[in-house]
């Protein structure tokens, strides 16, 4: 019977250390996986060392098994691993610090992340996210004009995690980032500026983006922040010609109980996409205004259950009978 | 094969099963005492067992302060299964969600999370909010076996448990195990042991025909409610099967949780939703049994109106976690979620509380009825525990268990129990030729599938307990080749009481109940006066299946009539509400 | 009652010149759940020995060397 107790075992270790030298780079491979396994510090070290041997394969089975030991040396030889001249080894390493949460690791990451190529300091915010260091931010803040799309998206995640107002300014500029995929990131960031004249100006410019997924992201935020200087740009929305779009946007309204909102959203009770139906009226729901009754009767019968029960569900917040709770 | 040996060892915790809830007993009984000797066994590997074997795309029935409160929690499964629930197991559970939560995200299990760090958790009851997706849930295994290994856990790899010990007062006493690739037999002399050994689903038999293309890990196959019966613990209400939406021959799960926020849903072959239930329930699988057996059959996953970042984005989650080989599988049939609706069907059945609620009887304190053995995840009686109910579970497992072990000593184990246990298990390798253990188990769950499965109709589970007594003979002719098989063999006298025993409580229980799940056309009303109550079954003195009532604990959330029949209220037909 | 032999298409497939077995690495077999895969110690190769597949793909995923593909049984594809 093996009992495997993850213990000091010298024997297997001097065994392990002995193949992580053999003259046969298969070997070598299998030596740094099995070296996962081992608690001790000695086999970080042998890790460590393995991501300088010759052979890629053996540098990146290195990089997979160090995500199992900790410490200083070990995010250090990973951080600098990022820049292995094979991609299966720089990937590897990247892998193994974002699936990490170690706060000691916060000053390498953020020296990796000033230098280097671009998918370095992408890989080192991308680990920096997880920790919410504040001492990430100013960094983060210099990387929004990076020339890489990747590592501005990045960055613009970190600031989000962040939360430090003294960042927020950054964040909202970055709302107009060439890139859409860093716009989008951006209006994803937003929602950790709870409030203010120019968080809302930023969202709504999102809300005009030529993305839609932009667009669909800048209303999920001023969903969830309920923003209410942004109802009228959000009835527009409902305008958009996207539906995905248009139910974020119903979303929105409807935690914003924006009365004004009534024609639009009854309009688009009459939609052809169900699922767009269905927000509609749930968010005619949550405004509960007895004006909205007689749309919401119209959608009372719809072929789809899920609006039809809303449907009820909003009847009976509007004091329109039902089985409303 | 020569006979093997066998070796004894001693343990203060033994958890049997290295999946999920295992795993977590184990670090909470041994973060509760560091220096208890705790030993995880697992029949297959820990690295890479259990239900979450390639992770999991998110929680189901996450209780996170501000988006659902635990009483709210409580009351919608109680509703959801139609009030037969112990309570203060639900509560203990919604209580203990978001701690763990927590717990897992500073072990490094990624959740998904909004642009300020913050849980982002979807809507996709009526009534509660409870999911919270986890498009990164390919790790949780790694996080799982990173912390076994920094408490330095010990760990017995291969070897199935096959037995419970129980020692002269009626206490446990440890379990035997043999191992599936020598055939070593290893006894585990234990002061408590938690059973973590997952769902009996190896029961019934998937419509592909091929036996391991279950909708569970088909590793996890009763063997655990098989020990736990003939160790005398009850098992609760085995008559409310599982039954699963899944997709059709492919076998995995529907993911309505994974694309339902994105836009995805269930539909009828003319695109149309028609589920009207909104508790995955076994009213929902009724009303998913009627719609494929209607002229709007089958029935599909609809994701064409999407839009194609969606899709890619959806894609992604669902082929790299869970069941990532789903999009190969697709992809040879030319399934694009983007043009083609993916055909579903529902599930053979099982024990499962993960998405159920049958199992071996689990208190809020994962007690079981026999003192010192725990039960958790799957294979325990809290119903619809998904993978955060095993891991709450678990760790509440792993608490009583190390407090209770410090006030017991080691039972003696019954040296004429083990000879007899060493002589069963070991019974096919002394043959040359017999049956096969694939062709008993193909037979045993054929017969399943044939007269078990709802509707349940009276005079076919009798038949069925006359074929399944057949079977029982039969085991004597059991012939294993190699210790692989053996462990086969095994396996399939764990399937064969689990269909008995899914027999036996069927017939019990003289109503109908939870929809599909107890769907007994001889008894097609549900009858509050003489069932509102669980169904226990156990061995008893003569090692005969008995049953009896257990009346449900009064409620510690109250839920009054109204709001019992409330969320069936918005359940109206568009007939009706037009006429 | 003698016992016949069946024959069946196996969904687990190892490429030979991939596979780094020989070397001494067993990952796909560790892992298995369902414990099908085993090392033809004379090839110096990983194999699957036992039709009892749940497609589950811990052997593919963590292979080091990218030598296992795991394809969906022949029933139910």
């Amino acid at each position: 019977m093996t009992m495997t107790v993850f213990d000091a075992d010298p024997d297997e270790l001097g065994v392990l250390a002995e193949r992580a030298r053999s003259a046969d780079p298969g070997v070598r491979r299998v030596a740094m996986l099995a070296l996962a396994e081992t608690a001790e510090p000695e086999a970080a070290t042998l890790l460590i060392g393995g991501l300088a041997d010759d052979a890629a394969e053996v540098r990146a089975a290195a990089a997979q098994a160090l995500e199992e030991h900790a410490g200083p040396q070990v995010i250090g030889a990973l951080a600098a691993a990022l820049e292995d001249p094979a991609p299966g080894v720089r990937e590897a390493a990247a892998v193994a610090l974002a699936d990490r949460h170690e706060p000691d690791a916060a000053p390498l990451l953020i020296a990796r992340a000033t230098r280097g190529t671009p998918f370095a300091r992408a890989a080192a915010f991308r680990a920096l996210r997880e920790l919410a260091a504040p001492a990430a931010g100013p960094v983060a803040l210099a990387a929004l004009t990076d020339a890489s799309p990747t590592v501005r998206r990045e960055a613009v995640a970190v600031l989000g995690w962040l939360r430090d107002p003294d960042t927020h300014a950054g964040l909202m500029r970055s709302a107009g980032d060439p890139e859409a995929e860093v716009r989008r990131a951006a209006m994803t960031a937003l929602v950790s500026v709870r409030s203010g004249v120019p968080a809302v100006a930023a969202l709504l410019s999102g809300l005009r983006d030529s993305d839609w997924q932009v667009r669909e992201e800048a209303a999920a935020t001023l969903a969830r922040n309920r923003l209410a200087e942004a109802e009228t740009a959000l009835i527009r929305a409902m305008d958009d010609p996207v539906w995905q779009v248009q139910l974020k946007a119903a979303a929105a309204l409807g935690r914003l109980r924006a009365v004004a909102a009534l024609p639009m959203l009854a309009i688009a009770l009459a939609s052809e996409v169900s699922n767009l139906r269905r927000e509609a009226a749930a968010a005619l729901g949550e405004i509960a205004d007895p004006a909205a009754l007689p749309a919401l009767h119209k959608v009372a019968a719809d072929p789809d259950p899920e609006v039809r029960k809303t449907a009820l569900w909003a009847i009976g917040r509007c004091g329109g009978g039902g089985a409303g709770h | 094969m020569s006979d093997p040996e066998t070796q004894t060892i001693e343990a203060d915790v033994l958890v049997i099963g290295g999946g999920t809830g295992g795993p977590m007993a184990a670090i909470r009984a041994k973060e509760a005492n560091p220096n208890l000797r705790v030993v995880l066994l697992e029949k297959a590997n820990v690295k890479r067992s259990g239900a979450i074997s390639m992770g999991m795309d998110g929680l189901n029935n996450a209780v996170i302060p501000g988006y659902a409160t635990p009483e709210q929690y409580v009351k919608e499964i109680t509703i959801a299964n139609d009030g037969i629930v112990h309570q203060k197991a639900l509560l203990a559970y919604a209580n203990g969600s978001y701690d763990m939560i927590r717990y897992l995200d500073k072990l490094d299990v990624r959740f998904e999370k909004d642009g300020a760090g913050d849980y982002a958790v979807r809507k996709v009851h009526h009534m509660g909010t409870y999911v919270l997706p986890m498009p990164e849930g390919h790790h949780v295994k790694k996080v799982l076996y990173r912390q076994l290994r920094r408490l330095r856990i010990g760990v017995i790899n291969r070897y199935m448990a096959t037995r419970l010990l129980r020692g002269a007062d009626g206490r446990i006493g440890g379990a035997i195990g043999v191992n599936t690739r020598t055939s070593e037999f290893l006894v585990i002399r234990a002061r408590t042991v938690v059973l973590a050994c997952g769902a009996a689903g190896r029961l019934g038999l998937p419509a592909s025909g091929y036996l391991f293309g279950t909708y569970e890990n088909a590793a996890n196959c009763g063997d655990g409610h098989a020990m736990a019966y003939h160790a005398g613990a009850a098992l609760a209400n085995l008559e409310c099967y599982q039954i699963n939406p899944l997709i059709k021959d492919y076998n995995g799960p529907s993911c309505a949780y994974v694309t339902g926020p994105f836009g995805g849903y269930t539909a009828n072959n003319k695109g149309n939703r028609f589920i009207e239930c909104d508790y995955w329930s076994g009213q929902m699988m009724l009303e998913f049994w009627r719609e494929l057996e209607s002229g709007n059959g089958p029935v599909f996953l609809n994701m064409r109106h999407l839009a194609p970042e969606t899709i890619g984005e959806i894609e992604t989650i669902l082929h790299s976690n869970e069941r990532p080989s789903r999009g190969r599988f697709h992809a040879r049939r030319g399934t694009d979620y983007r043009h083609r609706m993916v055909e579903m069907h529902i599930s053979e059945i099982g024990f499962c509380a993960g998405h159920s609620a049958s199992g071996v009887w689990a208190d809020e304190r994962a007690q079981t009825t026999v003192p010192g053995l725990y039960a958790v995840g799957d294979m325990a009686s809290v119903p619809h525990n998904y993978m955060l109910g095993a891991f709450v579970n678990g760790a509440i497992a792993g608490q009583e268990a190390a407090r209770f072990c410090a006030e017991v000593d080691l039972p003696m184990p019954d040296a004429e129990m083990l000879a007899a246990e060493q002589a069963r298990v070991l019974a096919p390798t002394r043959r040359a030729d017999g049956l096969t253990p694939f062709e008993v188990e193909y037979k045993t769950r054929r017969l399943v599938n044939d007269y078990l499965a709802p509707p349940k109709i009276t005079a076919k589970m009798r038949i069925a307990q006359e074929r399944f007594a057949e079977i029982r003979e039969d085991l004597d002719s059991l012939v294993a080749r190699d210790p692989h098989e053996l462990m086969r063999a095994l396996e399939v006298q764990s399937i064969l009481d689990c269909a008995d025993m899914a027999a036996a409580a069927s017939l019990y229980r003289t109503e109908s109940r939870w929809g599909f799940y107890h769907f007994r056309v001889d008894y097609p009303e549900t009858d509050n006066d003489d069932w509102f109550c669980h169904s226990l079954l156990c061995k008893d003195a003569e090692g005969r299946m008995a049953h009896r009532k257990r009346a449900v604990d009064s409620y510690v959330v109250p839920v009054d009539a109204t709001e019992m029949t409330a969320y069936q209220k918005l359940r109206i037909a568009p007939a009706q509400e037009a006429a | 009652m003698p016992l016949a032999a069946h024959d069946a298409s196996v969904p687990v497939v190892v490429d030979e010149a991939k596979c780094i077995a020989a070397k001494g690495c067993t990952v796909c077999v560790d892992v298995c759940p369902l414990d099908v895969l085993a090392i033809d110690l004379v090839r110096g190769s990983a194999f699957m020995k036992y039709d009892e597949c749940w497609y589950c793909m811990p052997c593919e995923v963590d292979c080091p060397t990218g030598a296992v593909k795991v394809n969906i049984p022949y029933l139910l594809r």
